[in-house]
């Protein structure tokens, strides 16, 4: 669970928003860890791509750059692995 | 004897970018001078001074666009066949025209950016260049607007459009947007030239005003936009709005009402169309290095009536976007957020992305007075007519669209 206080959660989860509304779906209140990108958040590869560059925007993190990413959690410790 | 068209008395033959008028006889005097091979400048006057030396010493003379940051250095002066006929000094607007009637041996050399293709010397002669002037007699007294860079092909043919009937040629390009309106309004001007980039950029200042003596705006370089041309026709109320195809490498070719561009009985045989590609052969080109039997123009082109040959253009092949492994024309999209109605002006790129080679990128402008639409109100209607990859991801408004000196959208 993304704790509300949590920098780069907030983000992650109003860039996922974003996403989703732009391609008419609802937003989102909370996201898990464990939840997969595509599977369970219902975003395909230009979503994912969007999202990327929206992250990078916000933090000048390209979660992408080292290879692939599936889950919440895995963005998760990009945007925070690289933004120490 | 080439048919001459009665014109009324006209002092100025040039206006260029600063405001200055340039007389006839000036004119005449300046190209009458010492013969300059290579006239790197933004002035329309030293231009057409140039333009002028190359068919009164009957040799080469290269333009080159001050601005574009190509070297002139280093470029072989090329000055052509020396010691051709000594013609008398030029002392007026009738000899203007009388030389511009030729024949010449001269020849206007051009460099051409190589940002859409290879970049190459055209080598033209008075054939190809006045190729697309027009000798209407309802012409005489028209004041011709030239949105275009003046040592470019297309701001080169406004101007020989001009000195070859005798007509005043107001210098637009690279003027902000009230210094244009009062340029329009001043000279009095009937007919304007320019891209759609450059009509776009001038329209908020065109809003609540009324153009009486506008007749004709002619539209090239780009992609034809009906919906601009709408816009430009309310704003041009006595206006014809027409669409030209034109190159450096081949001069104006086609005009048209509208997108779709009819090749005449007198190019049949001289253009084709293969695998969507507009092929032009060589007699309607100007001339250079391994300049090909059939030249590939790069437009990709959907053919709309095979006889007589009717055409529209789709884009240039090589601006064609990579999203995921489909390719994008970005002026087809433009075209497409065009037609939203708080729209005005679109620039479609990519941003190189790991995942899925681009992301499709947008820049826009707001019509005059309306709030911007949010991204998914654009995103919907767009998904009305574009393909899922064709829809821009990231859309932004700016105040104006990032420009080539050519005044065309920038690739």
């Amino acid at each position: 669970m993304i704790r509300p206080n949590h920098l780069q959660g907030r983000m992650l989860l109003e860039s996922i928003n974003t996403v989703r509304m732009n391609k008419g779906l609802q937003p989102l209140d909370t996201l898990g860890d464990d939840q997969d990108l595509r599977r369970d958040l219902g975003l395909d590869s230009l979503d994912l791509a969007e999202l990327t560059v929206r992250l990078e925007a916000g933090s000048g993190v390209d979660v992408f750059q080292a290879g692939l990413v599936t889950t919440v959690g895995e963005v998760l410790e990009r945007l925070e692995g690289q933004a120490e | 004897m080439t048919e001459r068209i009665a014109v009324p008395d006209c002092m100025t033959a040039l206006i260029n970018h600063a405001g200055n008028c340039l007389p006839w006889e000036t004119l005449a005097a300046a190209v009458s001078g010492p013969f300059q091979p290579v006239v790197e400048s933004d002035d329309a006057v030293s231009v057409a001074i140039g333009l002028l030396q190359a068919f009164q010493y009957d040799r080469t003379v290269t333009l080159v666009d001050a601005g574009t940051g190509l070297e002139s250095e280093g470029l072989d002066p090329e000055a052509g066949p020396a010691g051709g006929e000594m013609r008398s000094p030029l002392t007026g607007r009738a000899d203007i025209m009388t030389l511009l009637a030729g024949p010449s041996r001269g020849r206007v050399r051009f460099l051409t950016s190589g940002t859409t293709g290879p970049r190459r010397q055209v080598r033209h002669g008075l054939k190809t260049l006045l190729r697309g002037v027009r000798r209407h007699p309802s012409l005489a007294q028209a004041i011709w607007g030239n949105g275009y860079h003046p040592a470019h092909m297309a701001g080169v043919q406004v101007l020989l459009q001009g000195l070859a009937t005798g007509c005043s040629v107001v210098q637009l390009f690279g003027l902000e947007r009230e210094q244009l309106r009062q340029r329009l309004l001043d000279h009095r001007i009937t007919h304007l030239s320019a891209t759609p980039s450059f009509c776009r950029f001038l329209l908020p200042a065109l809003m609540g005003r009324e153009f009486p003596d506008l007749c004709r705006v002619t539209l090239g370089g780009e992609p034809f936009d009906p919906r601009l041309a709408a816009t430009l026709g309310e704003a041009f109320p006595e206006a014809r709005i027409r669409n030209i195809y034109a190159s450096t490498e081949a001069g104006s070719l086609f005009i048209a009402d509208g997108d779709t561009f009819r090749v005449s009985n007198s190019l049949e045989g001289s253009v084709k169309i293969e695998q969507g590609e507009l092929w032009l052969s060589r007699d309607l080109l100007g001339d250079w290095d391994g300049a090909p039997a059939w030249y590939a123009t790069g437009d990709q082109v959907e053919i709309v009536d095979p006889a007589p040959l009717r055409f529209r253009f789709l884009g240039r092949a090589l601006t064609g976007i990579n999203v995921g492994g489909y390719t994008v024309h970005p002026e087809a999209v433009e075209a497409a957020l065009c037609g939203h109605p708080a729209i005005a002006g679109a620039r479609v790129f990519g941003r190189s992305q790991a995942l899925i080679g681009n992301l499709l990128m947008a820049e826009l402008i707001a019509e005059p007075g309306v709030v911007p639409p949010a991204e998914s109100a654009i995103r919907k209607f767009l998904s009305r007519t574009c393909q899922p990859f064709e829809i821009p991801r990231i859309l932004r408004f700016v105040d104006s669209l990032d420009l080539t000196p050519s005044g065309k959208i920038r690739r």
